[in-house]
């Protein structure tokens, strides 16, 4: 295949449009990975031709706060049933939400570990009343 | 869709992306990604082509991401902004490319610098090693005072094994061969023991 096809160069954008969580590619890609589908397999469950699969791959992923309206729109543009993607994204969301948690109390139990480990005993820094001690002398 | 040398289309779909249009980015790539591909690969000739298509997939990704890095009242038009983002993006990758290659080369180098001192500490050990035997039977050959002695000890040091060498050093060459063996036998005996003498003096 021609590197500088036309096709080519949309399926690899697509590809990298995969690695970036603002493209809906990314979305795509964590839903393959979680639930274990193919590329086509997911492409026949929106009921799109592999080549309009890559053209979706290149949206940008729907904002939260015009999340209906930004999946109508996508859905619109491809015929795709709108429900279906929408649940195919929240899926891929709430499973990310629930990684970021896992994340945060792995760091905030990290924490807590830190502040029961035994401090190491070093000299102690002079007190007032060893400051006094040391000038009686 | 608008035509990929056309400034207003090209600027229509720019204010889609402000406005936060979701499929205007896919719309784009369709419309620029290939001809931009081609102006840029034109450029950077003899360049991995696939490294040029990521360099301005890239450019493309990151402008749709964050379209109001793209000011349109600067006179730019966008196909010249992203090509001239898409050009900065190959030269960054062939710049990194260029330094990986000259980390690796010089690794390489300073591996074999190592190879070789490696070598050099191999080698110095059995040097001195050598070094420190032959002071030591320098000494003892000095401990020997008869010279008929020195020579026996000499040969025995370079190796020689033969009896008529030793005969002939000891001037017993003309005795039958039996006895040479007998005389050269007794020398080196007691050669032998003047030496041992010698490296454990009496305390």
């Amino acid at each position: 295949m021609n590197p500088l096809d036309k096709s080519a160069l949309l399926a690899r954008a697509a590809h990298r449009a995969s690695l970036r969580p603002d493209f809906l590619g990314w979305v795509f890609s964590r839903f393959e990975e979680t639930e274990r589908q193919s590329e086509q397999k997911l492409a026949e469950s929106l009921g799109v031709s592999a080549r309009d699969f890559q053209s979706l791959r290149l949206c940008l992923r729907p904002r939260s706060e015009s999340f209906a309206l930004d999946v109508e729109q996508i859905a619109r543009k491809w015929g795709i049933e709108a429900g279906r993607l929408a649940g195919m994204i929240r899926h891929v969301e709430s499973l990310q939400g629930m990684a970021d948690d896992r994340a945060a109390d792995a760091v905030s139990d990290s924490g807590l570990l830190m502040a029961a480990r035994a401090r190491r005993k070093g000299p102690k820094p002079p007190t007032k009343r060893n400051k006094d001690d040391f000038r009686s002398e | 869709m608008p035509d990929p040398d056309d400034a207003q289309g090209l600027l229509w779909l720019h204010t889609r992306l402000l406005n936060g249009d979701r499929v205007a980015s896919e719309e784009l790539a369709e419309l620029l990604l290939e001809r931009l591909v081609c102006e840029v690969a034109g450029r950077f000739r003899g360049t991995d082509p696939q490294l040029v298509s990521d360099a301005v997939t890239d450019a493309l990704l990151d402008y749709c991401a964050r379209p109001s890095g793209f000011d349109p009242s600067q006179g730019i038009p966008l196909s010249r902004f992203l090509a001239h983002a898409a050009r900065r993006n190959v030269s960054n990758l062939l710049r990194g490319e260029r330094r990986r290659k000259t980390r690796e080369e010089k690794w390489g180098e300073s591996l074999a610098e190592k190879d070789v001192e490696l070598g050099a500490s191999v080698g110095n050990p059995i040097q001195n090693e050598a070094q420190i035997q032959q002071q030591r039977l320098g000494g003892l050959a000095q401990a020997l005072k008869d010279p008929v002695d020195k020579k026996i000890f000499q040969l025995r040091t370079q190796g020689e094994r033969r009896t008529s060498e030793f005969a002939k050093v000891m001037g017993v060459a003309h005795l039958p061969k039996a006895e040479q063996r007998r005389e050269v036998k007794r020398a080196k005996d007691r050669i032998e023991k003047l030496l041992q003498r010698r490296k454990a003096p009496r305390t």
